[in-house]
């Protein structure tokens, strides 16, 4: 497809997917030893590593008395685009995805249950080709599962876009970068259907956001499944290795 | 379902780095439909139908043609509807995606949607039964073979139909066809397929062929590398040469082989100007002639304003430039075409002057270096790149600035918005210099985003808030407020001259706030007289090192635009405590002459005082007064009795110090000005009047020309080399030339060796043409536009033979009598107070304003805000007067605002009018850029409701600097022009249709349509203006009564002109050879002069 052709007039985006399909995912949980819990996550090119560690002994000041403080660092590895090039810790929009990405599991995980306690999440983001905050919220979700705290539910998150007239599900690079699409990220916990996370940065017409929002919720299912999938994949192996 | 995935891996010339990988998923699907009308097997194709695209038949083959056919005939595809059943492969779409064919895609894009071709656009590159792999040689070629194997084998079953694949170079050797020999699908070459079985498309496709022979349309020609390559080899050749190095310059310099100069940068637009042209003047002396760069290599870069250094061309370089410059036309980045809205807007903007027979032949010239760039913020609109993408053009409002690249996202945001758009530099690649986004000011059209512009791009202030006064100098203000009025302490009263007993009174126009003068004027006991001026004490508000020093010194002036202006000291002192208002004790600085019975000076007194003006009259209550009116509206009636003498007695006193300096050769000067009235409700301008000029306003005015001059005199006594003067240069005879020419027309001599000279002969002018005051006006503003500006010096920076003061003939002159508004003013009277020793508070740490460094450095400062002020004043007008225009065209709903105007200027595509009435000049377009006549069809008719079409077939156009013609055509009826010939000169009477240009990129600018013209003289136009009506009714009563021959006669004059005009017509129709005559008879439609004919029968 043609640059300019983000849709074609035969419903075919950039990379081959009809609007309403996800790109691949493919997880797994448990890949490094040294964490709590850990998540490798890929959908498309986008690939994250997730570590968790915690709940443990609060450093200074984040000590809260009666709940654990989540802390969440986003880091972008200098190789994750074409071109090379370092951010800087305190980079404004690393900070950005950092800080949804906290909000977003204050609500999910039971940080009552971890009185006295802080939870670290580290998200590092191998590359990059759209949906950084999906990825790492999904890759986060597995991690903390893997790492055995007690969260009210998964958090699915998922993209969506609008094209043409025609609500797109989860955006890759190309057509995120584009100025004309609208990009909603929602996260939700799927067997209660509630919005943990709802973000959007461009304009997008007040009569189609019930669309798009319900193409990204539809995403968010399908990637309940993936994600549920991996963790039972994660246990089998953990059970094989017990008995 | 998505089936497998592969990566594609393209390669892209980075910004920071060389080369940069980039990959992109792609995956491969199973269910791409193959859209054919009777395929069972996919499932796919009735959504195909669902989004409206149409299908291949199961009639005649399925053609599937390749990259080099598509790239190089989407011509021929595109036009030949017998072309059906084509199959566009994806991968050749992106073959010209890589090469940037947005055109031919969108080509292929509107076969595939039309249903009467059933074609289709087929999406191989994902489609896992066609994918080839990236890395085989002849990938692409590979690619559409398989399609149409494909297609072939899929369809097999369904129907059996032929599949074809054309392409250019086809032989039956080469293996990517040979591996598809058995498939069973045919490869055509294109020419043959043609010929075989559409003959009627062979000569299409040979003329593209012939067309077509050298360009780079076959885009497989090329690899994709190869062509990056060759872009930036292009874009190399077609960049500007580089700037010579400092030392070059240095060398080139010294030894006059460069020259350096200020640049002047016309960008290309208008009739005649093809081509962005760079002048740079250099006086006026004839060694050195004026410098002019024609195209935009060049120009090399160079901008407006800009200090550059050039090599001249010689006479052989010079004929052969002429010849190459014509080429360097076209521009190779896309996106650059100008909108149709820019353009109109160039052809408003008036052709180029029409060349003095006599003027000094500018010699040629080519940028070699720019020493000083003059970027400056620059107001732009945007003009969107359609290609999307963040780049895009920032249209400058100043036409005279290149547009600038800029990089921006949401264009959406600022589209018919002005915005502010820095230059960061000018790369010798790019063809628009490269810049950034700063801020947005506001949308176009609205008042106060339009004013904002205006102070922008004056470099007056960042917008109207930024002119606001800061905390630190209001806290320096004295109090006054209402409730505990402002007065004088005890110590000055003590230390100052008290004249609160004299007669003192002010004269200014209605309304005014910042009241900066007062007079005074009485008989002395002796027979002569005493006189004063005085004048507002802002210095001993305004201290020097002060914030509000600081800050007005940075403003300059005050800049008065239509209808706001912005204060350059705060308030609370230009209104009340500083202002001279009646009936209040007030601080002031005077000068009080003695004068003996014949008005000479005997004795001069000047230093500070205190006043209590007795009142504060505006101009029209002064001069009812002076008329000898009593109980002027306004006035208190005691005190008129003792006003009118004073004023009278200041009149006979003005009026020989006048005569005075007119026998020393003072010019008498035009400006335009114009005031504006608005409603005070709606804030819609309500009327538009020239200024108007009494006596009195120049009873005033001289009074203080002599003030001024007096203390120019005093204080360069005391600073020989740091006085702050105002000079005017005299300017060389030469400048007059276009006034002199213009002038001859009408019979004056114009003598411009001397100021006195030049006074006498627009006396002369005056005195000729006292019935026609527009010329006057025009002759003088014409004298005034050729002159040089006035200009502030420091005394010690020149000889004192340049200290002249060329229009008011005054050896020494300067400002003193505004320092509420003008901060030259305020540095004179510390300058007058030092020398009379009163400054006091004054010059404490305050050695600066004695220095000749300090003040030849600020008066630099102070003639550019001058010029800025002054042109933002015009601007704001010119504002004004396009909102007037379109509120009395289209805001009222009526069709047409017709004035009479008068030819100031000839330009080689046209005129340039005067309409006193409006105070504007606006250019009347008489022939557009492609060189054709535009002559209003209503110039015949008179009628402005035809102004709107124009008169076909004039030709012989001809501009000088004296006169404009027009040669109508055979077939058209000349009533009352007498001629075929239509001449125009400067000065001649017309009527003129004033419009403004819609246009969301600037201020819309007025321009003008001919509406009808008169004969040159006045009394002519009376006359022409009386027939016209007349006629009219003569003819329609006539009709009616059918005593035509009795009534006509009775308006006597109008009609025996009329008659002779009338019984032409009236051969002509009865003739009646010609038929064109009838169609233009028709077009005059209900025109009145049409019924006319029937009567010219009866007579």
């Amino acid at each position: 497809m043609s640059r300019q052709e983000l849709l074609s007039p035969e419903g075919l985006r950039v990379d081959g997917r009809r609007a309403n399909e996800l790109r691949r995912i493919s997880c797994r949980a448990s890949v490094l030893n040294s964490a709590d819990g850990s998540s490798y996550y890929e959908q498309g090119n986008t690939k994250v590593l997730v570590a968790v560690y915690g709940p443990r002994e609060p450093r200074t000041k984040s000590l809260t008395h009666d709940q654990a403080t989540i802390n969440v660092e986003f880091n972008v590895a200098p190789f994750s685009t074409s071109e090379r090039r370092k951010r800087s810790k305190g980079d404004k929009r690393l900070l950005e995805v950092a800080s949804f990405v906290k909000q977003t599991f204050e609500g999910a995980v039971q940080t009552a249950v971890y009185p006295r306690s802080q939870i670290d999440i580290y998200i590092h983001l191998l590359q990059h080709d759209g949906g950084t905050l999906e990825t790492c919220i999904n890759a986060a979700t597995l991690a903390l599962v893997d790492a055995g705290i007690s969260m009210v539910d998964y958090v699915c998150a998922c993209t969506a876009g609008f094209i043409d007239e025609t609500p797109v599900l989860d955006l890759n690079f190309v057509e995120e970068s584009s100025i004309e699409t609208p990009d909603l990220t929602v996260a939700v916990l799927p067997r209660s259907g509630n919005i943990a996370l709802l973000q959007m940065e461009s304009r997008l017409h007040s009569s189609k956001l019930e669309d798009v929002l319900e193409l990204a919720t539809e995403g968010c299912k399908h990637i309940h499944k993936k994600l549920d999938d991996a963790v039972l994949a994660a246990a089998s192996e953990l059970a094989k290795k017990l008995s | 379902m998505l089936g497998t995935r592969t990566e594609n891996v393209a390669f892209r010339r980075g910004k920071r780095q060389g080369l940069m990988m980039s990959v992109t998923e792609r995956y491969l699907r199973q269910d791409i439909p193959c859209a054919h009308k009777s395929c069972q097997l996919c499932p796919h194709n009735a959504d195909l139908a669902r989004r409206g695209l149409p299908q291949l038949s199961d009639s005649g083959m399925i053609l599937i043609p390749d990259a080099s056919v598509v790239s190089r005939y989407i011509e021929l595809l595109e036009h030949s509807h017998a072309l059906t059943n084509l199959v566009f492969c994806q991968s050749v779409v992106d073959a010209l995606d890589r090469r940037n064919r947005t055109r031919t895609i969108r080509n292929v894009r509107g076969i595939a949607a039309d249903p009467r071709r059933t074609s289709m656009v087929f999406a191989n590159e994902v489609f896992a039964q066609t994918h080839v792999e990236t890395t085989l040689p002849a990938r692409d070629n590979r690619a559409v073979m398989r399609v149409a194997a494909w297609y072939k084998a899929h369809l097999v079953g369904a129907v059996g139909q032929k599949v074809v694949v054309l392409t250019l170079k086809a032989s039956k050797s080469s293996e990517q066809y040979a591996d598809y020999q058995e498939s069973g699908v045919k490869v055509w070459k294109l020419a043959e397929f043609l010929a075989e079985f559409h003959p009627a498309l062979v000569e299409h496709y040979a003329s593209i062929t012939e067309a077509t022979k050298d360009g780079d349309m076959d885009i497989t020609g090329m690899t994709p590398a190869e062509y990056a390559q060759a872009r930036i080899l292009a874009k190399a050749q077609s960049g500007y040469p580089s700037h010579l190095s400092p030392s070059e310059i240095e060398d080139g310099l010294r030894s006059g082989t460069l020259v350096r100069g200020k640049i002047r940068v016309l960008q290309p637009g208008g009739a005649m100007r093809t081509e962005s042209q760079g002048i740079i003047e250099r006086g006026g002396a004839a060694d050195t002639p004026d410098i002019i760069i024609v195209g935009r290599a060049a120009l090399n870069r160079a901008c407006t304003g800009d200090t550059v250094v050039v090599r001249l061309l010689t006479r052989a370089e010079e004929s052969a430039e002429g010849k190459d410059t014509v080429v360097e036309q076209g521009s190779d980045e896309t996106g650059d075409e100008d909108d149709n809205e820019a353009l109109a807007v160039e052809q408003v903007e008036a052709g180029e002057e029409t060349t003095l027979d006599n003027a000094r032949k500018p010699v040629r010239g080519v940028v070699v270096g720019v020493s000083e760039r003059k970027w400056r913020p620059f107001v732009a609109t945007l003009q969107v790149d359609e290609a999307g993408g963040s780049r895009h053009l920032a249209v400058p409002v100043d036409s005279s600035v290149p547009k600038i690249r800029i990089h921006y996202m949401d264009t959406a945001a600022i589209a018919e918005m002005y915005f502010v758009v820095a230059i960061d530099e000018w790369p010798a690649d790019s063809q628009y210099p490269q810049g950034h986004f700063v801020r947005v000011l506001g949308p176009v059209g609205n008042l106060d985003t339009e004013v904002d512009v205006i102070l922008v791009e004056r470099q007056i202030a960042v917008s109207q808030s930024a002119l606001k006064f800061s905390l630190a100098s209001m806290r320096e203000m004295p109090i006054s407020t209402d409730q505990c009025p402002w007065s004088p302490s005890a110590e000055e009263v003590a230390r100052r001259r008290d004249l609160r007993d004299s007669l003192i009174f002010s004269i200014d126009p209605k309304g005014s706030q910042d009241i900066d003068d007062a007079v005074s004027m009485r008989k002395a006991a002796d027979g002569g007289y005493e006189l004063g001026v005085h004048i507002a004490d802002v210095t001993q508000f305004v201290l020097p090192g002060s914030a509000t020093d600081t800050e007005a010194m940075a403003r300059g002036t005050t800049v008065y635009l239509a209808d706001r202006r912005f204060n350059m000291i705060p308030e609370v002192l230009s209104e009340q405590v500083c202002s001279l208002r009646g009936l209040k004790d007030r601080y002031a600085v005077s000068v009080i002459w003695d004068l003996d019975s014949e008005y000479n000076a005997t004795k001069m007194w000047f230093g500070r005082t205190l006043i209590r003006s007795a009142c504060e009259m505006y101009y029209e209550q002064a001069q009812a007064l002076l008329d000898g009116v009593t109980n002027v509206d306004g006035l208190d009636p005691k005190m008129e009795a003792s006003l009118k003498e004073s004023i009278v007695e200041l009149t006979k006193a003005m009026r020989v110090l006048r005569q005075r300096r007119y026998e020393a050769g003072a010019l008498e000067l035009a400006s335009t000005e114009i005031k504006f009235t608005f409603d005070k409700e709606s804030g819609a301008i309500s009327e538009l009047l020239p200024k108007s000029s009494l006596e009195i306003h120049r009873v005033i005015e001289e009074a203080m020309v002599f003030a001024n001059s007096a203390v120019a005199r005093r204080i360069y006594e005391q600073f020989p080399g740091a006085a702050l003067l105002r000079r005017h240069r005299s300017p060389g005879s030469e400048r007059f030339a276009r006034l002199v020419d213009a002038a001859r027309t009408k019979g004056f001599e114009i003598d411009c060796s001397s100021n006195a000279a030049l006074a006498d002969s627009l006396r002369r002018i005056t005195e000729a043409s006292k019935s026609d005051p527009d010329i006057v006006f025009l002759a003088k503003s014409m004298a005034t536009l050729a002159m040089q500006e006035a200009e502030y010096f420091a005394t010690g920076d020149c000889g004192s033979d340049a200290y002249l003061h060329y229009g008011l003939a005054l050896d020494f002159y300067t400002h003193f009598t505004s320092p509420i508004r003008r901060y030259a003013d305020i540095i004179v009277h510390r300058q007058l107070l030092e020398a009379v020793a009163m400054g006091g508070t004054v010059f404490e740490g305050n050695a600066a304003v004695g220095s000749q460094k300090w003040v030849g450095d600020t008066t630099g400062k102070l003639n550019e805000r001058n010029r800025q002020s002054k042109r933002a004043q015009r601007e704001s007008t010119e504002l004004f007067q396009s909102r007037y225009v379109v509120q009395r065209t289209v805001g009222s709903g009526q069709e047409h605002l017709i004035a009479d105007g008068v030819v100031a200027e000839i330009r080689t595509n046209g005129l340039i009018v005067y309409v006193p009435k409006f105070g504007l000049r606006g250019p009347v377009h008489l022939r557009d850029s492609s060189g054709q006549i535009k002559l209003a069809l209503s110039v015949l008719s008179g009628n402005a409701r035809d102004s709107d079409s124009f008169i076909e077939g004039c030709s012989e156009f001809v501009a000088d600097t004296k006169q404009l013609s027009i040669r109508l055509p055979m077939n058209v009826p000349v009533f009352q022009l007498g001629s075929q010939v239509l001449r125009f000169s400067v000065f001649d009477h017309v009527r003129v249709s004033l419009r403004v240009l819609e246009t969301k990129r600037r201020r819309p600018p007025v321009y003008l349509i001919l509406v009808s013209r008169a004969s040159s003289s006045a009394n002519g136009m009376r006359a022409y203006r009386s027939t016209l009506p007349s006629l009219d009714k003569t003819f329609r009563v006539s009709a009616a009564s059918n005593s035509a021959s009795k009534k006509a006669s009775n308006t006597g004059n109008a009609t025996s002109t009329a008659s002779p005009m009338m019984t032409t017509t009236g051969e002509k129709l009865t003739t009646g050879k010609s038929s064109d005559y009838y169609s233009v008879l028709e077009r005059f439609g209900e025109m009145s002069l049409f019924e006319t004919h029937c009567d010219v029968q009866t007579l």
